[in-house]
C-alpha cells in the first residue's frame, strides 16, 4: 500500500518543471537591496565570494532588483543610442559650480566672511574706542598732574615761606 | 574614453574634463534612461530632462556623488548606468505612485499540487542553484540567457540545474517518506 502511494506521488513529479512548480522558497530577509556600488560591482563581476552569494540570494527573492539587474545587463550589452538633446547646457553646469568654489575659498576667513556693512561698523567702533581711550587717558594724566601740583605747592608753599624767611626773594 | 577622465581634476572644477566626461557618458546614459522608460511603458520624451537630472545629481555639492565612485569596484560606465537607472525609476515612481506588483512567477504554480508544496531555503539549495532554477523555470529564460545574466558559462548553468534537480528530488522523496511514516 505504501509502495503504491510512493509510486503515485513520484509519478506526479516526473518532470523537472513540475517538480519546480511545487517548490516554495523560504525567502532570506536578511539582505537589503544592494546599493549602487554593489550593484555595479556585480554587473562587472567584481564581487567577493560572500558578496556574490548574498547578491544571488537577494536576486532570488527580490523581483524588483532582479528586473533592474536584467534590464541593466541587456542595456550594457546593447550599442549606445544617439543623444536626444544638445549637451551645451550640461557642459555649462561646471563654471557656475567652479565660481561658487572660488567664492567659498575667498570667504573662508572670519574677517573676509563678514559682510561689508558689519565690517564698516566694527571699524568705526574701533576708531571711536581708540579716540575715547586716548582722551580719557590724556585727561586723567592732566588731572593727576594738577592734583600733584596742588599737593606739591601746598608742601612747597609751607617750605617756601620758611625758605623766603631765610632767603630773601629776588 | 570614459576611463581616461581625470576625476580628481574634474571634481576640482576642470571644465575640459567635465565636458569630456559628459560627451563620453551621455550616449550610454541616454540609452539607459530611454530603455528604462520604454520598459515601463512610458514614452521617452522625458529622456533629455532626466539626462540633465543625472548630471545635476553628479555635480551637486561639489561633486559629492561622483566622489563616492570607487574605481576598484566597477567601471565608471557601469556605475553611471546604475545611477541613471535609479534616477529614472525614482521619476517613474513619482509619475506613477501606484506600485506595480512584480512577481517572479510567469506561469504560476499548478493548483493540483497545492497540498504538496515543497518548502526549501538557501540551506537546502545554494543561492546560485536557486537563481538558475528560477530563471529557467519561472522566467522561461534559456541556458544562454541565464549564463549571460549571471556572467557564467552555459556549462556552469547546466551543471547547476542538474545538481539542483537531484537535490530537490532527494529532499522531496525524503519529506514525502517522512510524511507517510508519520
Amino acid at each position: 500500500m505504501r509502495k503504491e502511494k510512493e509510486k503515485t506521488l513520484h509519478q506526479k513529479v516526473h518532470s523537472d518543471a513540475e517538480l519546480w512548480k511545487q517548490v516554495s522558497i523560504i525567502p532570506d530577509k536578511s539582505t537589503d537591496c544592494p546599493d549602487s556600488e554593489i550593484f555595479s560591482a556585480w554587473l562587472d563581476g567584481r564581487l567577493t565570494g560572500a558578496e556574490q552569494q548574498r547578491m544571488e540570494a537577494h536576486l532570488c527573492c527580490c523581483p524588483r532588483c532582479f528586473q533592474a539587474a536584467r534590464s541593466l545587463r541587456q542595456i550594457m550589452e546593447a550599442p549606445a543610442e544617439h543623444i536626444p538633446c544638445s549637451l551645451e547646457s550640461i557642459h555649462a553646469l561646471v563654471p557656475s559650480w567652479k565660481n561658487r568654489q572660488e567664492e567659498r575659498e575667498v570667504s573662508s576667513g572670519w574677517w573676509t566672511g563678514t559682510p561689508a556693512a558689519v565690517r564698516a561698523v566694527l571699524v568705526t567702533l574701533s576708531l571711536l574706542l581708540i579716540v575715547a581711550g586716548s582722551l580719557y587717558l590724556g585727561g586723567r594724566t592732566a588731572l593727576e598732574q594738577r592734583q600733584f601740583q596742588r599737593v606739591l605747592m601746598s608742601e612747597l608753599s609751607f617750605g617756601l615761606d620758611d625758605y623766603h624767611a631765610f632767603v630773601p626773594a629776588g | 574614453m570614459l576611463d581616461d577622465i581625470d576625476l580628481t581634476s574634474l571634481r576640482q572644477g576642470n571644465r575640459s574634463q567635465w565636458e569630456q566626461f559628459v560627451d563620453c557618458s551621455a550616449p550610454l546614459l541616454a540609452t539607459v534612461i530611454r530603455k528604462t522608460l520604454q520598459g515601463a511603458g512610458v514614452d521617452d520624451s522625458a529622456t533629455s530632462d532626466l539626462l540633465q537630472d543625472v548630471y545635476l545629481r553628479l555635480c551637486r555639492d561639489d561633486f559629492s556623488a561622483l566622489a563616492r565612485y570607487n574605481p576598484k569596484r566597477s567601471r565608471l560606465s557601469t556605475w553611471l548606468a546604475v545611477i541613471a537607472r535609479n534616477i529614472t525609476v525614482d521619476y517613474l515612481r513619482r509619475k506613477r505612485p501606484e506600485p506595480v506588483e512584480l512577481d517572479w512567477n510567469v506561469s504560476g504554480h499548478s493548483d493540483c499540487f497545492q497540498e504538496e508544496r515543497l518548502e526549501i531555503s538557501f540551506q537546502d539549495l545554494p543561492p546560485r542553484q536557486m537563481l538558475i532554477m528560477r530563471m529557467l523555470y519561472e522566467k522561461d529564460m534559456d541556458v544562454r540567457e541565464v549564463a549571460d545574466f549571471m556572467g557564467i558559462s552555459e556549462q556552469t548553468v547546466r551543471s547547476g540545474r542538474h545538481k539542483a534537480i537531484n537535490k530537490l528530488r532527494r529532499i522531496y522523496k525524503k519529506r514525502k517518506t517522512k510524511g507517510m511514516k508519520g
